[in-house]
Protein backbone atom coordinates (compact mmCIF):
# COMPACT_ATOMS: atom_id res chain seq x y z
CA UNK A 1 0.00 0.00 0.00
CA UNK A 2 1.21 3.57 -0.70
CA UNK A 3 2.76 5.71 1.98
CA UNK A 4 -0.14 7.67 2.18
CA UNK A 5 -2.72 4.71 2.92
CA UNK A 6 -0.45 3.59 5.78
CA UNK A 7 0.30 6.67 7.11
CA UNK A 8 -3.63 7.40 7.59
CA UNK A 9 -4.02 3.97 9.00
CA UNK A 10 -1.80 4.95 11.83
CA UNK A 11 -3.84 7.08 13.17
CA UNK A 12 -6.89 4.19 13.49
CA UNK A 13 -3.88 2.23 15.05
CA UNK A 14 -3.10 4.78 17.33
CA UNK A 15 -6.32 5.12 18.56
CA UNK A 16 -6.36 1.38 19.27
CA UNK A 17 -3.02 1.77 21.04
CA UNK A 18 -4.55 4.06 23.56
CA UNK A 19 -7.22 1.78 24.10
CA UNK A 20 -7.66 -0.39 27.28
CA UNK A 21 -8.49 -3.44 25.61
CA UNK A 22 -10.50 -5.75 27.93
CA UNK A 23 -9.19 -9.04 29.36
CA UNK A 24 -11.92 -11.18 26.82
CA UNK A 25 -13.14 -14.69 28.77
CA UNK A 26 -11.81 -16.95 25.91
CA UNK A 27 -14.37 -20.14 25.17
CA UNK A 28 -12.79 -23.69 25.06
CA UNK A 29 -15.14 -25.20 22.34
CA UNK A 30 -15.20 -23.33 19.03
CA UNK A 31 -18.54 -23.25 17.29
CA UNK A 32 -18.75 -25.78 14.62
CA UNK A 33 -19.24 -23.88 10.65
CA UNK A 34 -22.42 -24.54 9.17
CA UNK A 35 -22.73 -26.41 5.54
CA UNK A 36 -24.28 -23.59 4.33
CA UNK A 37 -21.59 -21.10 5.83
CA UNK A 38 -18.83 -23.48 4.23
CA UNK A 39 -21.29 -23.17 0.90
CA UNK A 40 -21.34 -19.39 1.17
CA UNK A 41 -16.89 -19.36 1.91
CA UNK A 42 -16.05 -21.69 -0.82
CA UNK A 43 -18.56 -19.94 -2.90
CA UNK A 44 -16.53 -16.65 -1.96
CA UNK A 45 -13.46 -18.34 -2.42
CA UNK A 46 -14.27 -18.92 -6.33
CA UNK A 47 -15.82 -15.45 -6.98
CA UNK A 48 -12.84 -13.91 -5.86
CA UNK A 49 -10.16 -15.95 -7.81
CA UNK A 50 -12.10 -15.06 -10.88
CA UNK A 51 -12.46 -11.48 -9.98
CA UNK A 52 -8.81 -11.37 -9.04
CA UNK A 53 -7.83 -12.93 -12.16
CA UNK A 54 -10.75 -10.03 -14.58
CA UNK A 55 -9.54 -7.37 -16.37
CA UNK A 56 -11.78 -5.12 -13.92
CA UNK A 57 -10.08 -7.15 -10.67
CA UNK A 58 -6.53 -6.71 -12.00
CA UNK A 59 -6.94 -2.93 -13.14
CA UNK A 60 -8.22 -2.31 -9.22
CA UNK A 61 -6.41 -4.32 -7.06
CA UNK A 62 -3.23 -2.71 -9.21
CA UNK A 63 -4.72 0.93 -8.87
CA UNK A 64 -4.88 -0.11 -5.09
CA UNK A 65 -1.69 -0.04 -4.00
CA UNK A 66 -1.41 3.34 -4.52
CA UNK A 67 -5.15 4.73 -3.31
CA UNK A 68 -5.51 6.85 -0.24
CA UNK A 69 -7.85 5.35 2.24
CA UNK A 70 -11.13 7.10 0.92
CA UNK A 71 -9.94 6.19 -2.65
CA UNK A 72 -9.77 2.33 -1.57
CA UNK A 73 -12.57 2.75 0.97
CA UNK A 74 -14.89 3.79 -2.03
CA UNK A 75 -13.59 1.16 -4.68
CA UNK A 76 -13.35 -1.61 -2.22
CA UNK A 77 -17.88 -0.75 -1.37
CA UNK A 78 -17.82 -1.84 -5.04
CA UNK A 79 -16.40 -5.06 -5.82
CA UNK A 80 -19.49 -6.83 -4.89
CA UNK A 81 -20.95 -5.34 -7.90
CA UNK A 82 -19.03 -6.88 -10.48
CA UNK A 83 -20.71 -10.14 -12.33
CA UNK A 84 -17.98 -12.66 -10.61
CA UNK A 85 -19.52 -12.43 -7.27
CA UNK A 86 -23.51 -12.77 -8.79
CA UNK A 87 -23.52 -16.09 -7.76
CA UNK A 88 -22.27 -15.57 -4.21
CA UNK A 89 -24.65 -13.04 -3.94
CA UNK A 90 -27.77 -15.40 -4.82
CA UNK A 91 -26.78 -17.49 -2.50
CA UNK A 92 -27.09 -15.02 0.64
CA UNK A 93 -30.35 -14.32 -0.13
CA UNK A 94 -31.27 -18.07 -0.95
CA UNK A 95 -29.32 -19.99 1.91
CA UNK A 96 -30.79 -20.10 5.47
CA UNK A 97 -27.72 -18.58 7.80
CA UNK A 98 -27.56 -17.19 11.24
CA UNK A 99 -25.67 -14.39 10.21
CA UNK A 100 -27.07 -10.81 10.05
CA UNK A 101 -24.34 -9.57 7.58
CA UNK A 102 -21.69 -10.45 5.09
CA UNK A 103 -18.68 -8.66 4.33
CA UNK A 104 -16.04 -8.52 1.74
CA UNK A 105 -12.59 -6.59 2.98
CA UNK A 106 -8.97 -5.97 1.79
CA UNK A 107 -6.53 -7.18 3.89
CA UNK A 108 -3.30 -5.46 4.11
CA UNK A 109 -0.07 -5.71 6.95
CA UNK A 110 1.39 -1.87 7.71
CA UNK A 111 5.12 -2.59 6.50
CA UNK A 112 6.27 0.13 8.83
CA UNK A 113 4.14 -0.99 11.42
CA UNK A 114 5.15 -4.40 13.14
CA UNK A 115 2.30 -6.90 14.40
CA UNK A 116 -0.45 -4.74 12.84
CA UNK A 117 -2.58 -5.37 10.36
CA UNK A 118 -5.71 -3.76 8.93
CA UNK A 119 -8.65 -4.91 6.66
CA UNK A 120 -10.63 -2.04 4.91
CA UNK A 121 -13.81 -3.72 4.23
CA UNK A 122 -17.92 -3.72 3.31
CA UNK A 123 -20.51 -4.93 4.73
CA UNK A 124 -23.82 -5.68 3.71
CA UNK A 125 -27.08 -7.09 5.58
CA UNK A 126 -28.24 -10.28 4.90
CA UNK A 127 -31.55 -13.05 6.32
CA UNK A 128 -33.61 -10.53 8.00
CA UNK A 129 -31.25 -7.35 7.83
CA UNK A 130 -30.96 -7.86 3.85
CA UNK A 131 -31.24 -4.56 2.04
CA UNK A 132 -31.45 -2.88 5.13
CA UNK A 133 -28.53 -1.18 5.47
CA UNK A 134 -24.28 -1.71 4.61
CA UNK A 135 -21.37 -0.09 6.57
CA UNK A 136 -18.02 0.45 5.28
CA UNK A 137 -15.36 -0.32 8.19
CA UNK A 138 -11.71 -0.31 8.66
CA UNK A 139 -10.62 -3.18 11.15
CA UNK A 140 -7.36 -2.74 13.21
CA UNK A 141 -5.92 -6.14 13.93
CA UNK A 142 -3.08 -6.81 16.75
CA UNK A 143 -1.11 -9.77 15.86
CA UNK A 144 1.42 -10.12 17.64
CA UNK A 145 4.43 -12.36 17.47
CA UNK A 146 3.02 -13.37 14.11
CA UNK A 147 5.12 -12.08 11.13
CA UNK A 148 2.53 -11.80 8.20
CA UNK A 149 4.87 -11.35 5.34
CA UNK A 150 2.51 -10.43 2.64
CA UNK A 151 0.94 -7.16 1.44
CA UNK A 152 -3.30 -7.94 0.64
CA UNK A 153 -5.48 -10.62 0.90
CA UNK A 154 -8.96 -10.48 1.12
CA UNK A 155 -11.32 -11.74 3.98
CA UNK A 156 -14.83 -12.89 3.66
CA UNK A 157 -17.04 -12.46 6.87
CA UNK A 158 -20.44 -13.49 8.22
CA UNK A 159 -21.51 -11.77 10.98
CA UNK A 160 -24.15 -12.00 13.45
CA UNK A 161 -24.54 -7.96 13.83
CA UNK A 162 -26.33 -5.97 11.07
CA UNK A 163 -23.58 -4.33 9.43
CA UNK A 164 -24.05 -0.79 11.20
CA UNK A 165 -23.21 -2.94 14.20
CA UNK A 166 -19.83 -4.64 13.53
CA UNK A 167 -17.70 -1.93 15.03
CA UNK A 168 -15.93 -2.69 18.45
CA UNK A 169 -13.77 -4.93 19.83
CA UNK A 170 -13.35 -8.60 18.93
CA UNK A 171 -11.01 -11.43 20.32
CA UNK A 172 -10.50 -14.31 17.77
CA UNK A 173 -8.90 -17.39 17.75
CA UNK A 174 -8.31 -19.90 14.68
CA UNK A 175 -11.30 -22.53 13.36
CA UNK A 176 -10.71 -24.83 11.08
CA UNK A 177 -13.03 -23.70 7.78
CA UNK A 178 -13.83 -27.79 6.43
CA UNK A 179 -12.89 -27.74 3.06
CA UNK A 180 -9.83 -27.79 0.95
CA UNK A 181 -8.41 -23.95 0.59
CA UNK A 182 -6.10 -21.84 1.01
CA UNK A 183 -6.97 -19.52 3.30
CA UNK A 184 -8.05 -19.67 6.91
CA UNK A 185 -10.38 -19.37 9.72
CA UNK A 186 -10.91 -16.96 12.38
CA UNK A 187 -14.14 -17.09 14.67
CA UNK A 188 -14.47 -13.85 16.64
CA UNK A 189 -16.53 -13.04 20.02
CA UNK A 190 -16.80 -10.18 22.03
CA UNK A 191 -15.04 -9.37 25.47
CA UNK A 192 -17.56 -11.36 26.84
CA UNK A 193 -17.57 -14.36 25.26
CA UNK A 194 -20.64 -13.68 22.48
CA UNK A 195 -20.33 -15.33 19.13
CA UNK A 196 -19.22 -12.54 16.79
CA UNK A 197 -18.35 -13.55 13.52
CA UNK A 198 -16.40 -15.68 11.52
CA UNK A 199 -13.74 -14.78 8.37
CA UNK A 200 -11.90 -16.43 6.02
CA UNK A 201 -8.58 -14.79 4.72
CA UNK A 202 -7.05 -15.58 1.55
CA UNK A 203 -3.96 -14.62 0.61
CA UNK A 204 -2.17 -12.25 3.45
CA UNK A 205 -0.06 -14.71 4.84
CA UNK A 206 -2.09 -16.04 7.27
CA UNK A 207 -2.11 -19.82 6.56
CA UNK A 208 0.72 -20.52 8.54
CA UNK A 209 -1.55 -20.71 11.35
CA UNK A 210 -2.09 -18.21 14.47
CA UNK A 211 -3.02 -18.44 18.15
CA UNK A 212 -4.64 -15.35 18.96
CA UNK A 213 -5.76 -12.34 17.80
CA UNK A 214 -7.44 -8.85 18.91
CA UNK A 215 -9.45 -6.53 16.84
CA UNK A 216 -11.11 -3.21 16.65
CA UNK A 217 -13.28 -2.63 13.99
CA UNK A 218 -14.55 1.62 13.14
CA UNK A 219 -17.53 2.11 11.41
CA UNK A 220 -16.51 4.20 8.60
CA UNK A 221 -18.43 7.59 7.28
CA UNK A 222 -19.87 8.18 10.63
CA UNK A 223 -17.50 10.23 11.60
CA UNK A 224 -17.80 13.31 10.53
CA UNK A 225 -15.94 14.60 7.46
CA UNK A 226 -12.64 13.65 7.01
CA UNK A 227 -11.91 11.62 9.90
CA UNK A 228 -9.04 10.33 11.79
CA UNK A 229 -7.43 11.02 8.40
CA UNK A 230 -4.80 14.10 8.29
CA UNK A 231 -1.94 12.52 8.41
CA UNK A 232 0.11 12.68 12.09
CA UNK A 233 2.44 9.52 11.66
CA UNK A 234 5.99 10.01 10.14
CA UNK A 235 7.84 6.88 8.87
CA UNK A 236 11.61 7.00 9.95
CA UNK A 237 14.45 8.78 7.75
CA UNK A 238 18.04 9.63 8.30
CA UNK A 239 17.61 12.50 10.05
CA UNK A 240 15.46 13.94 13.17
CA UNK A 241 14.90 18.00 13.62
CA UNK A 242 12.80 19.56 15.88
CA UNK A 243 11.13 23.05 14.65
CA UNK A 244 11.40 24.03 18.35
CA UNK A 245 9.36 27.78 18.16
CA UNK A 246 7.63 30.09 15.52
CA UNK A 247 7.51 33.61 16.45
CA UNK A 248 5.66 36.33 15.07
CA UNK A 249 7.73 39.23 15.03
CA UNK A 250 5.17 40.89 13.22
CA UNK A 251 1.25 39.43 12.28
CA UNK A 252 -0.31 40.40 8.79
CA UNK A 253 -2.98 42.76 8.77
CA UNK A 254 -5.94 40.31 7.90
CA UNK A 255 -8.79 43.31 9.01
CA UNK A 256 -9.90 40.72 11.93
CA UNK A 257 -8.14 42.49 14.56
CA UNK A 258 -4.00 42.42 15.28
CA UNK A 259 -4.00 38.01 15.55
CA UNK A 260 -3.31 35.91 13.00
CA UNK A 261 -4.71 32.27 13.47
CA UNK A 262 -1.53 30.30 12.50
CA UNK A 263 -0.60 26.78 11.56
CA UNK A 264 2.21 25.82 9.25
CA UNK A 265 2.92 22.96 6.71
CA UNK A 266 5.92 20.54 6.46
CA UNK A 267 7.16 18.28 3.46
CA UNK A 268 10.49 16.56 4.41
CA UNK A 269 12.96 15.73 0.83
CA UNK A 270 10.68 17.57 -1.97
CA UNK A 271 7.36 17.04 -3.44
CA UNK A 272 6.00 14.76 -5.86
CA UNK A 273 3.88 11.28 -5.42
CA UNK A 274 4.08 9.51 -2.47
CA UNK A 275 5.21 12.35 -0.28
CA UNK A 276 3.19 13.52 2.55
CA UNK A 277 2.46 16.74 3.23
CA UNK A 278 1.40 17.26 6.87
CA UNK A 279 -0.06 19.85 8.84
CA UNK A 280 0.55 21.23 12.42
CA UNK A 281 -1.76 21.32 14.43
CA UNK A 282 -3.34 18.56 12.25
CA UNK A 283 -6.81 20.52 12.90
CA UNK A 284 -7.31 23.72 14.33
CA UNK A 285 -4.63 26.73 14.94
CA UNK A 286 -2.73 28.77 17.18
CA UNK A 287 -3.27 32.51 17.61
CA UNK A 288 -0.50 34.53 17.44
CA UNK A 289 0.36 38.57 18.25
CA UNK A 290 2.74 40.39 17.60
CA UNK A 291 6.31 39.16 19.16
CA UNK A 292 4.37 36.14 20.30
CA UNK A 293 6.42 32.76 20.77
CA UNK A 294 4.55 29.46 20.21
CA UNK A 295 6.67 26.94 21.14
CA UNK A 296 5.41 23.75 19.20
CA UNK A 297 7.75 21.36 19.41
CA UNK A 298 7.41 19.64 16.14
CA UNK A 299 9.48 17.16 15.43
CA UNK A 300 10.01 16.14 11.68
CA UNK A 301 12.21 12.77 9.88
CA UNK A 302 13.88 14.07 6.57
CA UNK A 303 16.86 13.11 4.77
CA UNK A 304 18.20 16.07 3.24
CA UNK A 305 15.50 18.79 3.44
CA UNK A 306 12.52 20.18 5.25
CA UNK A 307 9.68 22.70 3.43
CA UNK A 308 7.87 24.50 6.25
CA UNK A 309 4.83 27.27 4.70
CA UNK A 310 3.40 29.01 7.20
CA UNK A 311 -0.14 30.32 7.19
CA UNK A 312 -2.91 32.48 8.64
CA UNK A 313 -5.70 30.75 8.91
CA UNK A 314 -8.27 33.46 7.46
CA UNK A 315 -11.72 31.20 7.51
CA UNK A 316 -11.52 30.63 3.69
CA UNK A 317 -9.96 27.88 1.28
CA UNK A 318 -7.19 30.61 0.76
CA UNK A 319 -5.56 30.70 3.68
CA UNK A 320 -2.84 33.24 3.22
CA UNK A 321 0.49 32.12 3.56
CA UNK A 322 2.50 34.32 5.67
CA UNK A 323 6.26 32.52 5.85
CA UNK A 324 7.93 30.31 3.81
CA UNK A 325 11.40 28.38 5.18
CA UNK A 326 13.94 25.76 3.87
CA UNK A 327 15.76 24.23 5.98
CA UNK A 328 18.80 22.04 4.73
CA UNK A 329 20.74 19.23 6.56
CA UNK A 330 24.05 21.06 5.36
CA UNK A 331 22.93 24.46 7.75
CA UNK A 332 22.70 22.55 10.87
CA UNK A 333 24.49 21.10 13.71
CA UNK A 334 24.04 18.64 16.37
CA UNK A 335 22.12 19.92 19.02
CA UNK A 336 22.27 23.46 18.30
CA UNK A 337 19.39 25.66 17.09
CA UNK A 338 19.60 27.67 14.61
CA UNK A 339 17.04 30.94 13.26
CA UNK A 340 15.42 31.33 9.75
CA UNK A 341 13.60 33.84 8.33
CA UNK A 342 11.37 33.75 5.88
CA UNK A 343 12.64 33.02 1.83
CA UNK A 344 9.93 34.89 0.62
CA UNK A 345 8.82 38.51 1.88
CA UNK A 346 5.16 38.37 2.24
CA UNK A 347 5.14 42.38 3.50
CA UNK A 348 2.60 44.51 1.02
CA UNK A 349 2.25 48.18 1.55
CA UNK A 350 1.76 49.12 5.55
CA UNK A 351 1.23 45.61 6.06
CA UNK A 352 4.88 44.30 7.82
CA UNK A 353 4.44 40.68 7.99
CA UNK A 354 6.99 38.46 9.73
CA UNK A 355 7.63 35.17 11.08
CA UNK A 356 10.91 33.19 11.97
CA UNK A 357 11.24 29.73 13.15
CA UNK A 358 13.94 28.30 15.50
CA UNK A 359 15.04 24.49 14.60
CA UNK A 360 17.40 22.39 16.40
CA UNK A 361 18.59 18.66 14.60
CA UNK A 362 18.84 16.50 17.80
CA UNK A 363 19.61 12.97 15.29
CA UNK A 364 21.68 12.19 12.72
CA UNK A 365 22.42 9.26 10.56
CA UNK A 366 19.87 6.79 12.48
CA UNK A 367 18.56 4.82 9.52
CA UNK A 368 21.50 3.02 7.60
CA UNK B 1 11.08 -2.21 21.23
CA UNK B 2 11.88 -0.15 24.28
CA UNK B 3 12.03 3.17 24.30
CA UNK B 4 15.54 4.81 25.59
CA UNK B 5 13.83 7.30 27.55
CA UNK B 6 10.60 7.82 29.48
CA UNK B 7 8.78 9.98 31.45
CA UNK B 8 5.97 10.15 33.72
CA UNK B 9 2.92 12.69 33.52
CA UNK B 10 1.29 13.59 37.06
CA UNK B 11 -1.00 15.78 36.46
CA UNK B 12 -2.10 18.72 34.37
CA UNK B 13 -3.14 21.72 36.00
CA UNK B 14 -5.82 24.46 34.54
CA UNK B 15 -4.94 27.94 35.38
CA UNK B 16 -7.57 29.29 33.01
CA UNK B 17 -9.71 27.61 30.31
CA UNK B 18 -9.91 28.87 26.21
CA UNK B 19 -12.93 31.14 26.00
CA UNK B 20 -14.95 33.17 27.48
CA UNK B 21 -11.83 34.57 29.24
CA UNK B 22 -11.02 31.57 30.95
CA UNK B 23 -14.54 31.19 32.57
CA UNK B 24 -15.85 28.41 30.79
CA UNK B 25 -14.91 24.80 30.75
CA UNK B 26 -12.54 23.07 28.81
CA UNK B 27 -13.04 19.26 26.94
CA UNK B 28 -9.58 18.15 27.36
CA UNK B 29 -7.72 15.45 26.06
CA UNK B 30 -4.03 14.84 24.94
CA UNK B 31 -2.44 13.38 21.78
CA UNK B 32 0.85 12.14 22.70
CA UNK B 33 3.68 11.61 20.25
CA UNK B 34 6.81 9.45 20.33
CA UNK B 35 9.70 10.44 18.06
CA UNK B 36 6.48 11.31 15.16
CA UNK B 37 5.37 7.94 15.46
CA UNK B 38 1.82 6.87 16.07
CA UNK B 39 -0.18 9.91 17.90
CA UNK B 40 -1.83 8.20 21.15
CA UNK B 41 -5.04 9.61 22.52
CA UNK B 42 -5.11 10.26 26.24
CA UNK B 43 -7.74 9.28 27.97
CA UNK B 44 -8.33 6.62 25.02
CA UNK B 45 -11.87 6.26 23.31
CA UNK B 46 -13.13 8.86 20.54
CA UNK B 47 -15.73 10.81 22.77
CA UNK B 48 -13.58 10.41 26.10
CA UNK B 49 -11.94 13.64 27.58
CA UNK B 50 -11.69 15.46 30.47
CA UNK B 51 -13.51 18.45 32.04
CA UNK B 52 -11.76 21.20 33.30
CA UNK B 53 -11.79 24.61 35.06
CA UNK B 54 -9.84 26.86 36.19
CA UNK B 55 -8.06 25.84 39.30
CA UNK B 56 -8.94 22.07 38.72
CA UNK B 57 -5.80 19.62 38.33
CA UNK B 58 -6.22 16.72 36.51
CA UNK B 59 -4.28 13.65 38.01
CA UNK B 60 -2.77 11.25 35.79
CA UNK B 61 -0.33 8.49 35.97
CA UNK B 62 0.76 8.65 31.98
CA UNK B 63 4.30 7.50 31.07
CA UNK B 64 5.60 7.97 27.71
CA UNK B 65 8.31 6.43 25.97
CA UNK B 66 10.35 7.89 23.47
CA UNK B 67 14.23 7.80 21.75
CA UNK B 68 14.56 11.64 20.85
CA UNK B 69 11.39 13.84 22.08
CA UNK B 70 7.36 13.36 22.89
CA UNK B 71 5.14 15.96 22.02
CA UNK B 72 2.14 16.19 24.22
CA UNK B 73 -0.89 17.80 22.74
CA UNK B 74 -3.56 19.80 24.77
CA UNK B 75 -6.89 19.63 22.59
CA UNK B 76 -10.35 20.98 23.88
CA UNK B 77 -12.71 18.60 21.97
CA UNK B 78 -16.13 19.49 21.02
CA UNK B 79 -18.38 16.89 18.67
CA UNK B 80 -17.50 12.78 19.39
CA UNK B 81 -15.53 11.45 16.80
CA UNK B 82 -14.38 14.26 14.79
CA UNK B 83 -11.17 15.76 15.15
CA UNK B 84 -11.64 18.54 12.74
CA UNK B 85 -13.97 20.20 15.53
CA UNK B 86 -11.66 20.23 17.98
CA UNK B 87 -9.79 22.72 19.03
CA UNK B 88 -6.19 23.10 19.75
CA UNK B 89 -4.56 24.31 22.77
CA UNK B 90 -0.99 24.32 23.15
CA UNK B 91 1.90 21.82 23.30
CA UNK B 92 5.04 20.49 25.05
CA UNK B 93 8.10 18.58 23.73
CA UNK B 94 9.50 16.72 26.53
CA UNK B 95 13.18 15.62 25.51
CA UNK B 96 15.99 13.53 27.33
CA UNK B 97 17.26 14.86 30.08
CA UNK B 98 14.89 17.44 30.75
CA UNK B 99 14.28 16.52 34.51
CA UNK B 100 11.68 16.59 36.40
CA UNK B 101 9.29 19.67 37.82
CA UNK B 102 6.33 21.18 35.92
CA UNK B 103 6.43 22.99 32.66
CA UNK B 104 5.73 27.14 32.51
CA UNK B 105 2.19 27.69 31.83
CA UNK B 106 1.11 26.65 28.60
CA UNK B 107 -1.05 29.12 27.30
CA UNK B 108 -3.00 30.74 24.47
CA UNK B 109 -4.66 33.95 23.47
CA UNK B 110 -8.28 32.53 24.40
CA UNK B 111 -7.20 32.27 28.11
CA UNK B 112 -6.25 28.80 27.66
CA UNK B 113 -3.38 28.44 30.94
CA UNK B 114 -2.28 24.42 31.66
CA UNK B 115 1.29 22.94 33.51
CA UNK B 116 2.04 19.71 33.24
CA UNK B 117 3.23 18.42 35.93
CA UNK B 118 5.89 15.47 35.42
CA UNK B 119 8.73 12.93 36.63
CA UNK B 120 11.91 12.31 33.60
CA UNK B 121 12.44 8.57 34.98
CA UNK B 122 15.26 7.84 32.89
Amino acid sequence: MDNKFEIQFANYVGACKAMDFPVPAKPVSKPAISDNERKIFAEAEKAWINYSNSVAGKKFLTELQHMDLPTAQSGVAKILDNPEFDKLKSLLNSLDLRASSFSIGISFEAEFILGIAGTLGFAIGIGGDKGVSSSEFLSVWIMEGIELGALVGVQFGLWDSAPADLGGYAWGTEVALGFEVEASGCVLYSKSEKLLGVTMTIGAGLDEGFAEVESFTFILGTQGENPYLEPVYQPRKNNFLIIESLTCVHPSSDGAGDENEIYFTFQADGGGEGVVLYRNPPYSYFSMKEKDVWECGRSVWFNSNVQVTVYDDDGTSGNDVVGTFSINLSELTLDNTKTYNSTDNYSSGFDDVEYTINVKLIAQNVVS
Amino acid sequence: MSKQHSIRIKSIYCGGTSGDKGTSSDELYLVCQSDAGIPVRVPAGFNKSYSMQKGKTWELDLVLGFDYEVLVTLWDHDLPFDPNTANYLQSHDFVAGSGSGSTKPLKNLDGAEYTINFTYID
